[in-house]
């Protein structure tokens, strides 16, 4: 049976619902017939088994892979298999590992580059560029070359180029993933504090800790599927 | 075949060392497809001839007269000089705005810059149009320069130069092939280099820059080695 991890709020007004996705690859079903839904100023945390679909359903909210069947709606807009630059721009952000090839960006380009597309003036755009710093602890990094910075530094600067972009929807892919255990603190702080200005985050992680710090509810995804959805008390005790 | 090109594409899990031989023999492919249509333009462009106002045959290699300006070598120097300049500077303010910024981001990882709420395909049309436009108003000025636009403009030896320059100075810099090409056609002027001597110096040019990234690895490498020991 195809359960929905909207709670019984679901039937209000969501931000982001997620109807029926299904995503095949070869003969593998990554997503079969999933259900989720997150208000505005929620925090979802996306748990489960490797292979379980979690990512793909990342890849498939931000317009990166097309689902085989199902819809995603963003408040009310269908988005299923728009391109993902569209997908950025209705509102939805994802943090994004930087190349490894040599693109010389400091910290403040970086994340000027996600306002681009926002045709905001000059002044206006450096006032976006500022908060975020502010907000992400990266104003004393601001002129710092993005490829030196360490592994909490540089999840830092994907969490900001991800809200310069002007989102109300976050989307974390294991943000604590190979993270040092000193600088785990840190962008669980810069997290905390997003989440108190009221973006709603859907957050992918399998750590009882960060759900417990950051989310609302958890949905446990299973076979391409939500089998089990509920506060991070209910569902860690399960 | 769409759907397949399709979903290579947008299926970027399970990567395997035969798809991105894939990839790099499909890159291979496209360099060769434009290398070989800019020649069979040239030739073609060299064969055409057709009569002029007066009965006056032109094109072929001696290609269409222009009226020369300025008179005077001094003058013509200065005012290419002038034009490189211009464009440097043009060129600069482009690569230091907004769209320089999304272009950028482009050329070194196309998702990120979707991720950035970037068009990427409206960015590269940009930048092959500014290019083009540059590359497009540099040969007018040429054709004034020397009085002729003529197929002999774009020889094998302006294409190697060109590719020499750019690999030397440095792809994505404005101002190293810039500089590398006045500081080289100033030395084959002043040594007098014919142009069968100048195209092995084009190649080695080019090999040069091609190797240059893995001998500094290389480098780097032995030093980490040296210095770890």
């Amino acid at each position: 049976m195809i359960r929905d991890a909207g709670g019984p709020a679901a039937s209000e007004a969501r931000l982001l619902r997620v109807e029926g996705v299904v995503k095949r690859f070869g003969g593998a079903t990554a997503l079969n017939g999933l259900m989720l839904s997150l208000g505005a100023g929620e925090s979802l945390g996306v748990t489960g088994p490797n292979g379980s679909g979690k990512t793909t359903l990342l890849n498939v909210i931000s317009g990166v892979v097309r689902p085989d069947l199902g819809r995603v709606w963003l408040a009310g807009l269908d988005i299923t298999g728009w391109p993902p630059h569209l997908i950025v721009r209705a509102g939805v952000a994802r943090t994004c590992q930087p190349s490894r090839l040599p693109l010389r960006l400091t910290v403040e380009q970086y994340v000027e580059a996600a306002t681009l597309h926002r045709r905001l003036g000059r002044f206006r755009r450096r006032r976006v560029v500022n908060q975020v710093l502010d907000l992400t602890g990266l104003t004393d990094l601001r002129k710092r070359d993005a490829s030196t910075l360490s592994s909490g530094e540089s999840r830092r600067v994907q969490v900001g180029h991800a809200l310069a972009t002007g989102g109300r929807l976050l989307l974390l892919d294991e943000p604590f993933a190979s993270l040092s255990p000193g600088d785990a603190p840190e962008v669980l702080s810069v997290l905390r504090r997003l989440r108190g200005q009221g973006l709603a985050i859907l957050l992918v992680a399998h750590t009882a800790t960060v759900f417990q710090a950051l989310c609302d509810r958890i949905a446990v995804v299973e076979a391409g599927r939500v089998v089990r959805t509920g506060s991070p008390a209910e569902v860690l005790r399960a | 075949m769409k759907r397949l090109i399709d979903r290579f594409i947008r299926e970027d899990e399970g990567q395997n060392l035969v798809e991105y031989a894939l990839l790099a023999g499909l890159v291979a492919l496209v360099a060769l497809v434009t290398l070989a249509t800019a020649e069979c333009a040239h030739e073609i462009s060299r064969m055409v001839r057709f009569l002029w106002r007066g009965g006056i045959t032109v094109g072929g290699d001696s290609g269409v007269p222009a009226f020369v300006y300025p008179p005077g070598e001094a003058a013509a120097a200065r005012l290419a000089a002038a034009a490189l300049a211009a464009g440097l500077i043009g060129l600069l303010w482009i690569a230091h705005s907004g769209p320089g910024l999304a272009m950028r981001l482009v050329r070194a990882d196309e998702r990120l810059a979707a991720a950035s709420g970037i068009d990427v395909a409206r960015v590269r049309t940009l930048a092959f149009t500014i290019a083009g436009t540059t590359a497009g108003l540099a040969g007018g000025l040429l054709a004034f320069l020397i009085g002729r636009a003529s197929p002999m403009m774009l020889a094998l030896g302006s294409s190697l130069f060109a590719m020499a320059i750019a690999g030397v100075g440095g792809l994505g810099s404005i101002i190293g092939p810039a500089a590398v090409a006045y500081a080289a056609a100033a030395v084959f002027q002043m040594l007098d280099i014919p142009g069968t001597v100048r195209l092995p110096v084009y190649a080695v040019m080019l090999i040069a820059a091609g190797l240059a990234p893995s001998v500094a690895a290389a480098l780097g490498v032995a030093r980490r080695g040296r210095a770890g020991k």
